[in-house]
């Protein structure tokens, strides 16, 4: 139970703060909503306008091209999600509660990945990917998405993994249970949070990723994704259609919002669980 | 306690997808940038070995090092960014009494991450945009001689691409720092409380000491991706005007992609690497090691 | 909980069936204005609608009909991509033995980095098989497609230029094309090869609005200087821009030196001694001397890029034939944006539309978008406009010849990549055959247009008819005689990727008067010295027109 907390100055000034930075957040959002319904023409010349007369060719032209690719990026994240939430937990766990030879120089290796600039990795990505006939395949996607975004999720994972008290896995070892237990019983399911955290930014950066896709992929309309899509249709020598590139990422954006909501549920109840137990 | 071979092959066995991944994708690159940065290997040419040429040359050009005193600016703020507004935004989300109205706005802030970059982009383009945007509210208000031609004057280019994407709230580093708070025990807090402590006392004495850990992952996370990312750039300025605001990372996309020269490009590119790793482990080093 | 998660479950299936519905109706008429011919409706003028190619009777399939294959097209969004894909479409129902992909691509850097990349391989059998050549052109030094072909890259077409084309009544491939069109390409790849063929032009044109114009009591103008004084009037009337124009201004600049350059153009053409000589191609190159009274004199004439390099590295970029172009250039220059060359399109489009430039220099793959913009604002920002050409100087300054040519070149360039798999080759070459026929080509542009795209120009294929209003604002765009590339003289466009900023620096310092002529050539000379030395290694140029040159390996 909390105290009663009095109505002062600070209260309300935090309170304020809290609204301006919400409201700085969300302008995005807002003028996103506002621009889908525009012609693009009238974004050019009155921005912040609300739309006269609501266009919804927008939304009309972006459904023709956007649902395939939507269920190509889904399959692509959901199968990519899947494997690297299995590698970040099994990583981190083992960088942050296990004891080895080679530990620290192990885990440096992992940082060092992340510190490759990107333009170094796209040719050699492409002939490995060449290499294994790979090409033009959702694997070409899937294998490189996994290698890229497991790192900054282990990273995450093993201070979170290290930041969990020892006496929860000392009770449990004092009662005889091996390490895979310890881990699959009593570290994983505590780690909600940092997986879901690690699920939604590893999603976010995947469906947003433009210049792999684009490289990788040498197939049709069929096989794009979905921001090559986006793009291929609405960007262009001179004739960037704002309208029908807002238009079609609120469409886009539609899954990864019914997903992360009913995610934020779980990250909730998870860090409940994790500061009763500390 | 002894372990069992079982026990002490089982960390490698865990380990074993993430080196794989790693040695195939990650460190066949980087050993094969570092092999042609030593040759002058070129689209359509093939390549000789000409030792140390790349790297002199990297060293003379101007652009390069312009390049780094820019990528510097901009990875003191955006670290500083990182940690700074997620910080604030989860403190003040900590103490609202209503866990459902805190809720709301933990979503709330959620929400526009899903946004892809190429919108906040445009919407900073258009407020940058001398004809319309801050220029116009400026007018508004009487204050036409501030107006600036924001992207395109040296003077004023560089700041206006740290300050895209205010308030800064809306990423990942704003989940950590929300995971990290509710993570320390509310036995903490509570015996706070009781000893009749202000919010900004809990704050310094019981949240800053309990997430450093997280604060060092912020800080390491938004160091390299600083350094590595050239996406907003490349999509705002281009690098201009002039080389105002060139980063050694779009630099090297550029001379790769756009000339060709493979060689040169991986001698950047490793030179970038080496500053990365570096600065990487400066900064845990300053942030104290763990156990 | 359970709730919410229904609810957004609910909330999604209305959403996706409303939109469903609502993308269902309001199909095909599209909003007016979204095609480039400005009529209402989707169809052409022409009679029927096109009509796909179909062979010849008789014709043998050069390639083994039993076997499956791939063919990969790789375009960038925007040329034609909807005209393609319908001929893909109906390529693969007379021939199902043959799989036709079409890879679209949303921006020039994006392709640019998928050719580097997939052409990495020397293998390339996973690279794309019609690709626009002048991209891997760029990748390689000095934008050479002739080096492109030398080093195996791309396909010689002149041999194909004499097959048959079934799709054509099997008359011969090259029936199709002016045979200036065909020298243009000879001459545009380097004299030695033909890696494509010509498939439209694209020109350059001043856009005004004719409101402000009358409000201000100003006539159209119809020379240099005119121009340039109309620019003074409108800045004197308050608009800060008065010419919004971007990146695409270097083709003035081009029109400039062409005024200048063209009084010694045979000492760039490809002369009888050298080694590239070709009696057939390049006949008119023979004592040739520009004739003014015929500006169109030199549509035969095939340049030598060596020639153009001797003279480009024994001399700099500060001649005293530069510094009168860049004196000339900085008299409208001064009236562009503040960094007008780093703008992009959209942006210098945009100034245009919201009136808050006047005037505007764009491309005619542009117009249609322009036409339908203006086309949709409604009330006072709405405005009439209309396009005019400057043709001539009233007085030329010294140096300068009085007319003035522009830009009127081939805008879709579009190469096969050579491949060793001879029955692979065969399929892509057949395909090529059957979009560059006059019926592919008709039905390319239809398809474009039918699907509220654009067209970058007028075709160049014989046969091929546009509505008349699409002709007439095309025609807009054609000058009195297309000009000469003279880039590699002058330096414009010649930077390496990396010198790139520093180049727009010295050119936008100058224009902002910041430096002058002087000290900006004198900034340029190193930037150019830099492309003309990676140039010359990587072509292997020995800087003797008569002898072969070796690329570098």
């Amino acid at each position: 139970m909390r105290s009663h907390r009095k109505i002062g100055v600070g209260y309300l000034l935090s309170r304020l703060l809290l609204l301006i930075l919400l409201a700085a957040t969300f302008f995005p959002v807002l003028m996103m909503i506002n621009m889908s319904l525009k012609p693009n023409v009238m974004i050019v010349n009155d921005f912040l306008g609300l739309p006269e007369k609501i266009y919804w060719i927008n939304f009309q032209k972006a459904f023709h091209f956007v649902i395939r690719p939507i269920f190509n990026s889904m399959f692509v994240c959901l199968i990519s999600l899947i494997l690297i939430l299995i590698v970040v937990a099994l990583s981190g766990y083992t960088f942050g509660r296990m004891e080895f030879k080679g530990r620290k120089f192990l885990y440096t290796l992992v940082l060092a990945v992340m510190m490759i600039p990107y333009t170094l990795l796209i040719i050699p990505s492409y002939n490995i990917v060449n290499g294994m006939h790979l090409l033009n395949t959702f694997w070409a996607l899937i294998i490189p998405y996994v290698s890229g975004q497991q790192i900054f999720g282990i990273i995450l994972a093993e201070a979170f993994y290290r930041s969990l008290p020892n006496d929860m896995f000392e009770a449990a070892r004092i009662d005889g249970a091996g390490e895979i237990y310890a881990f699959a019983k009593i570290a994983v399911p505590l780690s909600k949070p940092i997986l879901i955290t690690v699920g939604i930014t590893a999603v976010v950066a995947m469906y947003n990723d433009y210049i792999w896709p684009t490289v990788a992929i040498t197939g049709g309309d069929e096989m794009k994704t979905f921001c090559q899509i986006v793009f291929n249709n609405a960007a262009g020598k001179g004739a960037t259609d704002m309208g029908l590139i807002a238009a079609a990422f609120l469409i886009g954006t539609v899954p990864l919002l019914v997903a992360t909501s009913s995610c934020l549920k779980y990250y909730v109840q998870g860090m409940m669980v994790g500061a009763v137990k500390g | 306690m002894k372990k069992s071979i079982h026990a002490k092959l089982l960390p490698y066995l865990f380990l074993t997808p993430t080196l794989i991944l790693m040695a195939v994708f990650s460190y066949y690159a980087i050993g094969n940038a570092v092999y042609t940065s030593f040759t002058d290997s070129a689209f359509g040419v093939s390549s000789r070995m000409v030792g140390f040429t790349n790297y002199i040359a990297a060293f003379k050009d101007e652009m390069f090092l312009t390049s780094f005193k820019n990528q510097a600016i901009i990875t003191v703020t955006a670290v500083f960014n990182s940690v700074f507004f997620p910080l604030l935004a989860s403190e003040i989300l900590f103490f609202i009494k209503h866990k459902k109205v805190a809720s709301f706005f933990k979503t709330a802030f959620v929400i526009p991450m899903l946004i892809p970059q190429i919108v906040t982009i445009l919407i900073w383009k258009y407020l940058y945009n001398p004809n319309f945007g801050f220029n116009s509210i400026l007018r508004a208000l009487g204050m036409g001689g501030l107006t600036h031609n924001w992207l395109n004057e040296k003077s004023t280019a560089l700041i206006c691409i740290i300050l895209i994407g205010f308030p800064f709230i809306s990423s990942m580093y704003f989940l950590i720092m929300h995971t990290g708070l509710n993570a320390i025990g509310d036995e903490l807090y509570e015996a706070a409380i009781v000893d009749g402590a202000t919010s900004m006392e809990v704050v310094r004495y019981i949240h800053l000491p309990n997430i450093k850990s997280y604060i060092k992952v912020v800080v390491t996370l938004s160091l390299i991706g600083s350094l590595s990312g050239f996406g907003l750039i490349a999509a705002t300025t281009g690098g201009g005007p002039g080389y105002s605001t060139m980063i050694p990372a779009l630099q090297m996309y550029k001379i790769a992609f756009g000339d060709g020269k493979f060689g040169y490009a991986s001698a950047l590119g490793v030179v970038l690497f080496i500053v990365i790793i570096l600065l990487t482990l400066a900064s845990r080093k300053l942030l104290g090691e763990e156990e | 909980m359970k709730r919410r998660n229904r609810a957004i479950s609910l909330l999604l299936a209305t959403a996706m069936t409303l939109s469903m519905v609502l993308s269902g109706c309001g199909n095909s008429a599209s909003d007016g204005g979204q095609n480039a011919g400005g009529a209402k409706s989707a169809q052409p003028d022409t009679a029927a609608s096109a009509a796909a190619p179909a062979p010849a009777d008789g014709t043998e399939a050069a390639w083994d009909t039993g076997k499956e294959d791939t063919i990969i097209l790789s375009v960038i969004n925007n040329f034609y991509t909807a005209g393609e894909k319908k001929l893909a479409e109906e390529y693969m129902k007379l021939h199902p033995e043959t799989k036709v992909v079409v890879d679209v691509i949303s921006d020039n850097d994006a392709y640019l980095t998928k050719m580097v990349t997939s052409l990495s391989d020397d293998k390339k059998e996973n690279a794309p098989d019609i690709v626009h050549g002048n991209f891997v052109g760029m990748a390689l030094t000095n934008n050479s497609m002739d080096l492109a072909v030398d080093k195996g890259y791309l396909y010689d077409m002149t041999e194909m230029l004499d097959e048959e084309n079934p799709y054509n009544g099997n008359a011969k491939v090259a029936d199709v094309f002016e045979t200036d069109d065909l020298t243009r390409v000879l001459s545009n790849s380097g004299g030695k090869y033909r890696p494509y063929l010509p498939f439209d032009k694209i020109g350059f044109a001043f856009f005004y609005n004719k409101n402000i114009f009358e409000e201000h009591n100003i006539q159209v103008p119809e020379t240099y200087e005119e121009v340039v004084e109309v620019c003074q009037k409108l800045k004197d009337a308050g608009y800060d821009v008065p010419l919004s124009a971007g990146y695409e201004s270097f083709r003035l600049g081009n029109t400039l030196a062409d005024a200048i350059y063209r009084a010694k153009e045979e000492e760039f053409l490809i002369q009888p001694e050298d080694a590239l000589w070709d009696e057939t191609t390049m006949a008119s190159n023979k004592d040739f001397k520009f004739d003014e009274a015929q500006p169109n004199c030199d549509q035969f004439c095939v340049l030598s890029p060596e020639r153009m390099l001797k003279y480009g590295i024994e001399n700099g970029v500060d001649t005293p034939e530069n510094k009168a172009m860049w004196t000339e250039f900085q008299k409208l220059g001064q009236y562009f944006p503040k960094n007008w060359i780093a703008a992009e399109s959209t942006q210098c489009i945009a100034d245009f539309e919201s009136q808050i430039s006047p005037m505007l220099y764009q491309a005619s793959f542009n117009a249609g978008l322009i036409l339908s913009d203006i086309n949709q604002l409604s009330g006072d920002m709405a405005f009439e406009w209309a396009t005019f050409q400057i043709n001539s100087f009233e007085n030329p300054p010294e140096g300068f010849q009085k007319d003035l040519r522009s830009y009127w070149d081939f805008g879709n360039i579009m190469s096969i990549i050579h491949k060793e798999d001879s029955d692979h080759m065969a399929r892509v070459k057949d395909f090529y055959k059957f979009w560059y026929s006059p019926q592919g080509a008709q039905l390319c542009y239809e398809e474009t247009l039918t699907n509220g795209n654009y067209v970058q120009g007028p075709c160049v294929i014989k046969g091929v008819t546009l509505s008349e209003e699409l002709e007439g604002i095309l025609a807009g765009f054609e000058p009195v005689a297309p000009s000469k590339e003279w880039n590699s003289i002058t330096g414009l466009e010649r930077s390496n990727q990396a010198d790139i900023p520093k180049f727009n620096d010295a050119v936008i310092r100058y224009t902002n008067k910041e430096i002058d002529v002087d000290g900006l050539l004198k900034e340029l000379n190193p930037i150019y010295s830099n492309y003309n030395q990676d140039a010359k290694t990587a072509g292997g140029y020995d800087l003797d027109p008569a002898t072969d040159d070796t690329p570098k390996e």
